[in-house]
């Protein structure tokens, strides 16, 4: 379980989060909707400190930490307890896709090789890459890049894995096979925290969507009922903005 | 006067006696500058206070001078120094006796120091911050994602940069003939001081330092091709 307490991040006179509070519960899927420049991404960057949040806490399993006083071996378990699924792939260029998903477990984690790289494997062929082991990144689509990265995130087996915005800079045609294994990822019951704009898987997967403005949570529910029974003003504008309209008046 | 082609023979024999001085002062001065100047380019590039304002002070410091000065001051100041303190120390060794090859070796790693860690940092900036972030996210620290990941990107890059470099020291390097230390160069005008035959003397320098250097711009070629394996595939 992931417990995030009133986070506050600023960039220069920017506040772009102003005290979000999180709670995302074993294998739940969560995803985080909102106009950009809502703190959805930096939200999601500062779980993992990739971004050093200015005031907050957070837990996850066993490891509380105040953001701004963490140290960095407090930096390091939670990230060895996160994964995240990046918007533009971030796959290590110089190393294979196997490589890529053997490098956390053998570097960091000091997995043996052998059964590092039996258990990478099996991550691949989860995501339908098994004949692709030993492609570089440049040798690949960028749905399959992706596919990569949700591999080398699922072979570390975290308590959460972090998805920012993992289909925005595939192709629309590429779309559809990064998301059925995101969905897939999802029936495992691994705790997901997605950032997205896939309103449609959203809506199929989502055990909860939080919607986001302004560098505050505005709403969250079921996805249901965020998206056919928004509560706020906000929401609402937001939805009719990025929905499809259903009818066309000429 | 014609050109004399047997002395041109005695004085390209002359040059080629004395090449390896040539590369030893060319060599030395590339393997301090990649290890110092590798330091220099981490602690810019990873923002490590101290070090970091050090390394660039000393860039400044060192681009901004001749090579040929930084080669006299350091001839200067350490055979003064050394004799002075020798002299305390009541040695009987004096600077006439040290081998002013190391002198000439030190001033050209200075200048390569500086100029590698140049280049270096440029190489390490060429590596997106999302390899980092990547890294960083799948539990790897800061120094691995360095040796894992930043660099098996960045030496690639760096290396006909290095080359350029090396080419650069081979020939920089026969300033030592200022300081009359004896390396390719001087070898072959040494030869020529008692004829006068100076032009045979560059001549055959020159050539010397032109197949050194061709040799140099092909190793470097063919490592090119072996370091960059992962990136061709994309190219062709």
């Amino acid at each position: 379980m992931i417990e995030i307490r009133d986070i506050h991040k600023t960039f220069g006179h920017n506040l772009v989060l102003k005290g979000v509070d999180l709670k995302v519960d074993k294998g739940e899927v969560v995803v985080i909707v909102g106009p950009s420049g809502s703190g959805k991404t930096t939200l999601l960057r500062c779980i993992n400190f990739l971004e050093r949040a200015d005031a907050g806490e957070i837990s996850i399993g066993d490891t509380h930490v105040a953001f701004r006083q963490a140290t960095a071996r407090q930096v390091s378990t939670i990230r060895k307890q996160t994964a995240m699924v990046f918007q533009n792939y971030n796959l290590f260029n110089n190393m294979t896709a196997l490589g890529n998903v053997m490098e956390g477990l053998v570097t960091a984690r000091k997995v043996p090789k052998k059964e590092a790289e039996a258990v990478s494997r099996a991550v691949l062929d989860q995501v339908g890459l098994a004949d692709k082991c030993d492609a570089y990144p440049s040798q690949l689509s960028g749905g399959q890049q992706q596919r990569v990265g949700i591999a080398r995130a699922l072979a570390l087996n975290p308590e959460v894995i972090l998805f920012d915005e993992p289909t925005s800079a595939l192709d629309p045609e590429l779309v559809g096979e990064v998301l059925s294994v995101m969905k897939a990822v999802a029936r495992k019951h691994i705790t997901m925290v997605v950032v997205t704009h896939e309103m449609s898987f959203a809506l199929e997967i989502a055990s909860r969507v939080i919607f986001m403005d302004g560098g505050v949570v505005v709403e969250e529910g079921a996805p249901q009922e965020i998206f056919l029974r928004p509560k706020e003003e906000r929401t609402r504008q937001f939805l009719r903005r990025i929905l499809p309209e259903t009818d066309y008046t000429i | 006067m014609g050109f004399d082609i047997s002395f041109f023979l005695v004085a390209l024999r002359e040059a080629i006696k004395y090449t390896p001085v040539t590369l030893f002062l060319a060599l030395s001065a590339l393997l301090v500058g990649i290890v110092v100047g590798l330091g220099l380019a981490v602690a810019r590039v990873f923002q490590l206070r101290v070090l970091a304002t050090l390394s660039r002070v000393y860039v400044v410091l060192i681009k901004g001078i001749p090579l040929v000065i930084i080669l006299l001051l350091l001839y200067m100041t350490m055979t003064r120094m050394f004799d002075d303190i020798a002299k305390a120390l009541h040695l009987t060794v004096r600077s006439k006796d040290i081998d002013l090859v190391w002198v000439a070796a030190l001033a050209l790693s200075l200048w390569s120091i500086a100029n590698i860690a140049e280049l270096l940092r440029g190489a390490l900036l060429s590596v997106g911050k999302g390899q980092y972030e990547a890294a960083y996210s799948v539990g790897l620290s800061r120094r691995q994602t360095l040796f894992r990941i930043i660099l098996p990107q960045a030496v690639p890059v760096s290396l006909p940069m290095l080359c350029n470099t090396l080419i650069g020291l081979i020939k920089w390097s026969s300033i030592a003939f200022v300081i009359s230390c004896v390396d390719l160069l001087n070898g072959a005008l040494i030869a020529a001081t008692d004829n006068y035959r100076f032009l045979e003397a560059y001549v055959a320098a020159a050539l010397v330092y032109w197949g050194l250097n061709l040799s140099v711009e092909q190793m470097s070629h063919q490592l090119e091709k072996r370091l960059t394996r992962y990136r061709k595939e994309a190219i062709h």
